[in-house]
């Protein structure tokens, strides 16, 4: 077990291609780690750095106190699972959790007594003699698993591991793989695309965009402290709802100014961003969470919507309500929208023209019409502002 | 009018149009490959048991003679062992040759393309034509012993086609030269077929080059072996093109095999039944020794 560092680490391949930038992060021991980003973010280049996959162009790694930057792949000391488990098809699969044992000439009985324990660890007993073509996604998975964990390596690295499985056995492997990082205490670094595996899995995630690294905390703490309008529309989902406000004063606090309605912003909102002071008569990104809006009473609402679909859920309902408001047309909304798994649409995107959708997570058994105008609170505690301009959020 | 039919009868209708469509579709294959290439192969066999001479009307039956006469002193047992040393050594070095060359112009080698292609192109190019431009090369005057000559080596010199020491071996080196560079194209394609994540899996394992290849590239190899293998065995068997283009069988039938025999006493010595008999025990040996090692190199394959 060991720390991984990243210090200033970029990578860019022969044809001038940038695929990672100035990547700095610390990784504790025992720590579980995931990278997640869209395709095509930089996440797997980093990975595949850590794991001596892939040269660096600029910057070192270091695992534990060694600056591993032209180690060898196998002299690091890490194992590593792919996306399509790559197994050795032609071995047993005794044979394919035994082979980096016996590549580092372990001796017969030590091999068999720690394969034999890795199996048992895995569920993987009973299957040990069969070939990989025999098992089924999730079983081969654990032999990729096994192999990993047989070596008792400094490190696990994972690629993707859950890709190619179904919905169902992916969200049984994501704790199966948790719990035994939890209880083998390898430092673990995990790469996703899926926020939702992201969010449930890592003890810290790092949100990667376009090779650089956009936020990295615990996973609450991302959810609910976005640093910029990318990592707050590509976590969460359904995503986040954006609509663009302009901010005008008002005796001691301000309002957001939509198309035909205004939000009075609360005290407690204003206090803790006086920097607000500098947008006054522009336009903001407002960004608020669908559990963060709710359904209330008329005398109550702060903002007014028109209902134009319902989706009761079982245990939720989803209102999708649109207001006049104009959309947030940033490239980062657009990106990680594209990329979004189960969204049903994109954040911010627009109903009919000038107007925005907004996605309210309510109960399932209130009445709601599609046709309905209905008033609407704002967690105000909860609201998300962004400069247009930079992306960036406005948290001072 | 009658009733349309039921669905129960349009599927079983539908089941046998589609169990009997791909053999109507095979069908005028199948009988081109009968009538042109099995049937006069079978009608000649028959002509292995006479002493036809290819151009009276009729034959006399000989019984088994003409095969007597290709396992006797003197007879086919010389063109026999050439045959099965030809095939022996094509198999051998077109296969590790071709392999080696495969692993290595797979990296990121800048040149590899124009080095593939440069492999490859003896295949291509006329058998019969290349053989009498070796013929030329290493002829007594010719290229080769200049080389030795300019690099002091002339004690070496020799006819290297005419002496019957040498003769069988040189034209092992032309074949070989000939069909390495198909067997690389079959393994880059083999190779090609295998994931780059196992390519990976093995760094990562930790596993020396050697241990790489003797544990993972090579058995994933298992169905470019089978056909990289079977082919120079079968190429092997029947040299033809590059013996009669090098030495015609000569010096005093030192490198004649059965395939240059079976040509020679068919059309050469109008003996057309012993010319038969030839060619029935060259297929039979190609078909054999070609079946037992495709059964034993598919038993690697059923591992994968």
């Amino acid at each position: 077990m060991a720390t991984i560092s990243l210090s200033s680490v970029g990578k860019v391949y022969p044809g001038g291609t940038r695929a990672v930038s100035d990547l700095n992060l610390d990784i504790e021991d025992g720590e579980f780690m995931v990278f997640v980003g869209p395709s095509g973010c930089g996440k797997t280049t980093a990975l595949r750095m850590v794991a001596g996959l892939e040269d660096i162009t600029e910057g070192t790694i270091s695992i534990g106190d060694r600056v591993v930057n032209g180690v060898d792949p196998g002299k690091r000391d890490l194992a590593m699972v792919f996306q399509n488990y790559a197994l050795y098809p032609h071995m047993s699969i005794f044979e394919n959790i035994a082979f980096p044992l016996r590549a580092r000439h372990m001796a017969k009985d030590e091999i068999r007594s720690r394969v034999e324990r890795a199996a048992g660890l895995l569920g993987l007993t009973e299957y040990l003699r069969r070939k990989p073509r025999t098992l089924s996604g999730g079983q081969r998975q654990r032999v990729a698993m096994g192999r990993a964990i047989v070596r008792e390596p400094q490190a696990f690295l994972m690629d993707e591991p859950l890709s190619n499985l179904d919905a169902k056995l992916r969200v049984q492997m994501r704790s199966e793989i948790a719990n035994l990082q939890k209880e083998l205490g390898i430092t673990t670094v995990y790469v996703t695309h899926d926020q939702v595996e992201a969010m449930t899995m890592g003890r810290r995630i790092a949100v990667m965009r376009k090779g650089v690294l956009q936020q990295e905390g615990p996973p609450q703490n991302v959810y609910a402290h976005p640093a910029n309008i990318f990592v707050a529309a590509f976590i969460g989902s359904p995503g986040m709802n954006f609509f663009e406000a302009r901010v005008e004063r008002c005796e001691a606090s301000y309002q957001l100014h939509l198309r035909d309605q205004v939000l009075s912003l609360e005290p407690g909102v204003v206090r803790g961003r006086p920097s607000l002071e500098a947008f006054v008569g522009r336009c903001v990104g407002v960004g608020v969470r669908p559990e963060n809006l709710a359904l209330v009473d008329e005398s109550s609402g702060s903002l007014r919507a028109r209902v134009s679909r319902v989706e009761v859920l079982g245990a939720e309902a989803l209102v999708y309500a649109d207001i006049a408001a104009k959309a947030v047309v940033a490239d980062e909304v657009i990106e990680a929208a594209d990329s979004g798994e189960g969204d049903t649409r994109a954040p911010g995107s627009t109903g009919d023209e000038g107007e925005v959708t907004l996605i309210i997570r309510t109960d399932p058994s209130l009445e709601i019409d599609v046709g309905d105008r209905i008033p609407i609170s704002v967690r105000q505690d909860r609201l998300h502002l962004f400069d247009i301009g930079t992306g960036m959020a406005i948290w001072t | 009018m009658s009733a349309p039919p039921s669905k129960a009868v349009l599927r079983r209708r539908r089941k046998i149009l589609v169990r009997h469509v791909p053999w109507v579709l095979a069908i005028p294959g199948i009988v081109l490959m009968l009538v042109l290439r099995f049937l006069p192969a079978v009608g000649s066999a028959g002509y292995a048991f006479t002493d036809w001479n290819g151009l009276t009307l009729s034959a006399n039956s000989v019984g088994l003679d003409n095969f007597g006469r290709i396992f006797s002193r003197g007879g086919g047992l010389g063109a026999l062992a050439n045959t099965l040393i030809l095939a022996g050594v094509l198999l051998v070095v077109a296969n590790v040759g071709g392999l080696a060359l495969a692993l290595g112009l797979r990296g990121p080698l800048k040149t590899r393309n124009l080095l593939r292609a440069m492999f490859f192109i003896p295949f291509a190019l006329s058998h019969l034509a290349t053989g009498y431009i070796w013929q030329f090369i290493f002829s007594y005057k010719g290229p080769f012993n200049q080389i030795l000559d300019g690099l002091g080596l002339d004690s070496l010199q020799k006819a290297w086609t005419a002496d019957p020491q040498w003769a069988l071996y040189t034209i092992a080196l032309v074949i070989c030269w000939q069909y390495t560079g198909l067997t690389m194209i079959i393994y880059l394609a083999g190779l090609e077929g295998i994931p780059e994540e196992l390519d990976d899996a093995v760094a990562v394992d930790g596993a020396s080059r050697w241990m790489k290849f003797r544990r993972v590239t090579l058995p994933l190899l298992a169905p470019a072996l089978t056909v990289a293998c079977t082919l120079t065995l079968i190429w092997g068997l029947g040299a033809f093109d590059q013996v009669i283009a090098l030495t015609g069988g000569g010096p005093s039938g030192a490198t004649e095999t059965l395939a240059t025999m079976v040509w020679k006493n068919t059309f050469v010595f109008g003996e057309y039944g012993y010319g038969a008999a030839l060619a029935l025990v060259l297929a039979l040996i190609v078909a054999c020794m070609a079946l037992a090692q495709m059964f034993l190199l598919r038993r690697r394959e059923d591992k994968l």
